[in-house]
């Protein structure tokens, strides 16, 4: 038996110590070990119930916008009720009239937040002018718990179409506001989103992010949700800052595709011990995005009750 | 020597060497980062994945032809090196993603426990002729 054993081994080690055949070998292995890092952590985590007891809060992005103003109340009373724990919105008022509609949907979207106790971020568009911010901020302002200075900065255009903002032009504009939003001495903490794209110009996520409490980081298509803890723990490395996924969604027609991609992405963003994940949207005339009045939205809400706290 | 030294040797010394080259990359990354991007960004990726597999495989089989008195080499030093940086850092993944570990700790792990099975496979992945070569 040993000897037969013996023989297999010195059989096998002479055929693998051709030339030819190791190097097929070597190059296979090679071709499993890169499949192993791209796809490994993306299914530990997501099958896995790691940090099962991490306080974990999901968030929506609610376009109040685009209700009428009698339906807000009842809108942000549903989404208390489906558990979520912070609602995100941008930045859209009449700095010339007060009781515009659009400032009285605030009002209203403020009361009822203040009323469940609910977290509001706020994102402020990137071209946004500082006066209007600043109106916004000394009647509004403190009803935030995050502002978002800046969205996805790295990808975003400037004023001429089809050019992207320069680095110098993203650090000049973010700390125009930067300063705007501090000026207000407001106790609701300051973050930046990027996209994936941010791998390309990750001197702008270091840079800005000196000054940020947290980072975000917004997460699209299967592919990207695949890659997204390579690209969260790179993120957390070169920032050195808590990366919240700031936006999280799928536009599709599809239901079912809908609610299976936000529902493992839930899984994995808690399983890697994130703080929170705020989706978008609630609502979306314009696009598919929008989970109200679709399974995502019971589906969502029964998760929270199983998992977030 | 015995065979069984001569490989925890050869993984010895392949597993600190690549664990200090990592430690460097990750303490240099910003630097990489913020130079003149995107080309800072594709300086790092040259280094990782072209010039730290050349070295190692250049490391690899000379510990080979002196360990073993061979001369020579059956694998390319970049393909070697890439099998062995993509053996080392998916080890290292693996127990960073399971147990939740820092890079200190697995380095550690591949340096005082894997060290023999790293060199097995370093073993493996090359080797000499003990024909002379013209």
């Amino acid at each position: 038996m040993s000897k037969l054993a013996s023989s297999i081994a010195r059989g096998l080690v002479g055929f693998t110590n051709k030339s030819l055949i190791k190097n097929l070998m070597v190059i296979t292995l090679c071709i499993l070990f890169i499949l192993l890092q791209v796809f490994y952590p993306y299914q530990f985590y997501e099958s896995t119930q790691k940090n099962a007891s991490a306080t974990f809060q999901v968030g929506i992005h609610y376009v109040y916008e685009q209700d009428n103003l009698d339906q807000i109340y009842d809108q942000v009373t549903q989404i208390h009720n489906l558990g979520f724990k912070a609602i995100r919105i941008t930045l859209n008022c009449n700095p010339d009239i007060y009781n515009d509609t659009q400032n009285q949907k605030l009002d209203v979207l403020f009361s009822a937040t203040d009323n469940y106790g609910l977290k509001v971020a706020l994102v402020i568009p990137n071209l946004e002018e500082t006066a209007k911010v600043d109106y916004y901020l000394n009647r509004w302002g403190s009803h935030f718990a995050y502002i978002q200075v800046m969205n996805e900065p790295e990808l975003s255009s400037t004023w001429s179409v089809g050019s992207i903002f320069t680095d110098d032009e993203i650090i000049t504009n973010f700390n125009n506001m930067y300063q705007t939003v501090e000026s207000h001495h407001l106790s609701a903490q300051l973050y930046t989103n990027f996209g994936i794209g941010y791998i390309l110009r990750s001197n702008v996520p270091i840079e800005l992010s000196k000054k940020l409490d947290f980072v975000g980081l917004d997460v699209f298509m299967d592919s990207f949700l695949v890659l997204s803890p390579h690209f969260i723990q790179n993120m957390q490395q070169i920032t050195n800052k808590p990366v919240v996924i700031t936006e999280f969604g799928m536009s599709t027609s599809d239901s079912q595709a809908q609610s299976d991609f936000i529902i493992k992405g839930l899984n994995l963003f808690k399983s890697m011990g994130l703080p929170g994940c705020w989706l978008v949207y609630w609502n979306s005339t314009f696009d598919n995005y929008g989970i109200r009045g679709r399974p995502a939205e019971q589906l969502v809400g029964d998760w929270i009750a199983k998992n977030a706290n | 020597m015995r065979l069984v030294e001569k490989l925890l040797i050869q993984g010895l010394i392949l597993a600190i060497v690549l664990s200090v080259i990592q430690m460097y990359l990750d303490g240099a990354r910003n630097a990489y980062m913020v130079y003149m991007p995107p080309l800072g960004f594709a300086f790092l990726v040259f280094v990782t994945y072209i010039v730290q597999p050349i070295m190692i495989g250049i490391l690899n089989i000379f510990i080979i032809n002196t360990l073993f008195k061979t001369k020579g080499w059956q694998v390319e030093f970049w393909l070697n090196g890439i099998f062995l940086l993509l053996a080392f850092s998916s080890i290292n993944l693996v127990l960073q993603t399971q147990f939740n570990l820092s890079f200190t700790s697995t380095a550690l792990i591949d340096i005082i426990v894997l060290a023999l099975p790293f060199g097995c496979i370093a073993r493996f992945s090359n080797g000499g002729w003990k024909k002379p070569i013209d």
